[in-house]
């Protein structure tokens, strides 16, 4: 086995190649070779994972069964969604529902608010923030405690209330959550063993509590480029994921975000779904992007964040709310 | 939320699956990534994609369920009936579900074999079909070493696989 053929064959499968080490490959027919074998071994992996037979009959058993546990804790966490979704047939849409479409403010206006608000949702972040300190100074239960504020953020918010939602949100991160943000935040370790082992170790929440919190509250704009699009396709996925994420935790739409509103481009009541790396095409570098959508979430476009100009737009193809 | 779910439950159940192997500890471990999914969505907040979160949900949650049955004493050789014994083949497609079974055990016995980095990593990348950036996102390592664990897991699983199958099993996988 050679290890730099097997860098490179596997490297090209996955379209990662550099033009340069693609034109190596593909002038050697033992590096080639490997490519092939490394393109049935993949489509190896993926074929045996298709249902075939009736034993499969019982793979969507168990998955059905996942996604009906799943759903039960949800409705576990959310009695008053669970109750309002019952009620939900042959009535016209749930108050609820209701306010939370109506909250989606154009940015413009959302700019003309009272002062006021944004000193109360600071005051909000300090209160959230205090009480979850005492709390974990307490022993209380994180989970337990954590999850009530959220629901009630979720149900009871409306408009310019999105970033005292989400602040609240950041500051009750559970033990559970918390742990990922962490993961994310580690320095990297140049030993493959110790990489792997800690990224399963943190989500068991053996985290000290003391480095949660900050983790958990972190400005978003640290990692914000982790993400990397290339394509309108890939930007039209990822937006509509983060969209429907949002909305089913009720915790849509984010906070205002007014970057580039008054650019012509932009639609106003446009709505921030923060920055990622997007490249137009592979040919091209990733650069950092400003994700907007409009309020009635039909379509995404990539702006540059320095300038506000339309790098890319999307179609979205999102149910109603 | 369902549609949520069910858009993503089939691929995080392989990827549990070529973690841990085809056992019910991947049914246990695909249930468990579910229901963490759902409990933490509200803490979701878009700075990774939908996608790469919930795999490094079920990644954390396959690799746990995988320390704890190496810590538990094996009951049985076989601990799964889907795994387990073979039906006579009384149809045209019995054929078809010997083979899958077979490859499915040898690529199991197969992904077993290989250190868990690799593993991760080439599962991620053919199974869950991440790209490089999203798996050193998931495995909190840089995407260079995404990389070469791939291209090393993928170089030992195409040894092992070659020298196990017969010439007429699996012909691509043979040098």
């Amino acid at each position: 086995m050679n290890t730099d053929r097997s860098h490179d064959a596997s490297a090209y499968l996955d379209g990662a190649s550099t033009p340069a080490e693609r034109a190596a490959v593909e002038a050697d027919p033992v590096t080639l070779g490997e490519v092939e074998r490394f393109r049935a071994l993949r489509d190896e992996l993926r074929r045996t994972d298709e249902p075939v037979d009736t034993a499969d009959a019982a793979v969507a058993g168990v998955q059905e069964r996942a996604i009906v546990a799943a759903l039960a804790a949800f409705d576990d966490l959310h009695p008053r969604r669970a109750a309002a979704a019952e009620q939900m047939p042959e009535q016209t849409p749930e108050p609820t529902v209701e306010r939370r479409a109506g909250s989606v403010v154009p940015i413009p206006s959302r700019r003309g608010l009272p002062s006021w608000l944004g000193a109360a949702a600071a005051v909000v972040l300090v209160l959230a923030a205090g009480a979850l300190l005492v709390s974990r100074g307490s022993g209380q239960d994180q989970d337990e405690a954590s999850t009530e504020p959220a629901t009630l953020a979720v149900t009871d918010d409306a408009g310019a209330d999105g970033a005292e939602s989400r602040s609240a949100e950041a500051a009750t991160a559970t033990e559970e959550a918390a742990p990922m943000v962490a993961a994310e935040d580690a320095p990297e370790s140049a030993d493959p063993g110790e990489d792997a082992t800690s990224g399963g170790a943190t989500a068991e929440g053996d985290i000290a509590p003391g480095t949660e919190a900050p983790a958990a509250i972190e400005a978003p704009e640290t990692a914000a480029a982790a993400v990397e699009l290339v394509g309108s396709t890939a930007l039209a996925a990822y937006a509509e994921e983060t969209v429907t994420a949002w909305r089913t935790a009720g915790t849509w739409p984010p906070p205002p975000d007014d970057r580039c509103v008054d650019a012509a481009t932009a639609p106003t009541d446009a709505i921030a779904l923060g920055e990622v790396a997007y490249a137009v095409s592979e040919a091209e570098a990733l650069r950092p992007a400003l994700l907007l959508t409009d309020g009635s979430t039909s379509e995404v476009r990539a702006l540059d964040p320095s300038d506000c100009r339309v790098l890319d737009e999307a179609e979205l193809d999102l149910a109603a709310p | 939320m369902e549609e949520l779910l069910r858009r993503h439950t089939p691929r995080l159940h392989a990827v549990c699956r070529r973690v841990i192997g085809g056992s019910r500890d991947a049914d246990d471990a695909l249930q468990e990534t579910l229901v963490k999914i759902v409990r933490s969505l509200d803490r979701f907040d878009g700075r990774s994609s939908f996608t790469t979160w919930t795999h490094r949900i079920a990644t954390n949650t396959a690799l746990d369920e995988l320390r704890r049955r190496r810590r538990r004493p094996p009951l049985h050789l076989v601990d799964d009936e889907r795994d387990g014994p073979v039906p006579e083949p009384a149809d045209p497609l019995a054929d078809r579900v010997i083979g899958s079974v077979a490859d499915r055990l040898a690529i199991d016995e197969a992904l077993a074999t290989l250190p868990e980095d690799f593993r991760l990593a080439v599962v991620l990348r053919d199974v869950g079909d991440l790209d490089y950036a999203e798996i050193a996102e998931v495995l909190d390592v840089p995407v260079g070493t995404v990389k070469s664990r791939i291209a090393r897991g993928r170089a030992q699983l195409v040894e092992i696989l070659g020298n196990r199958s017969a010439p007429d099993r699996r012909p691509t996988l043979d040098p």
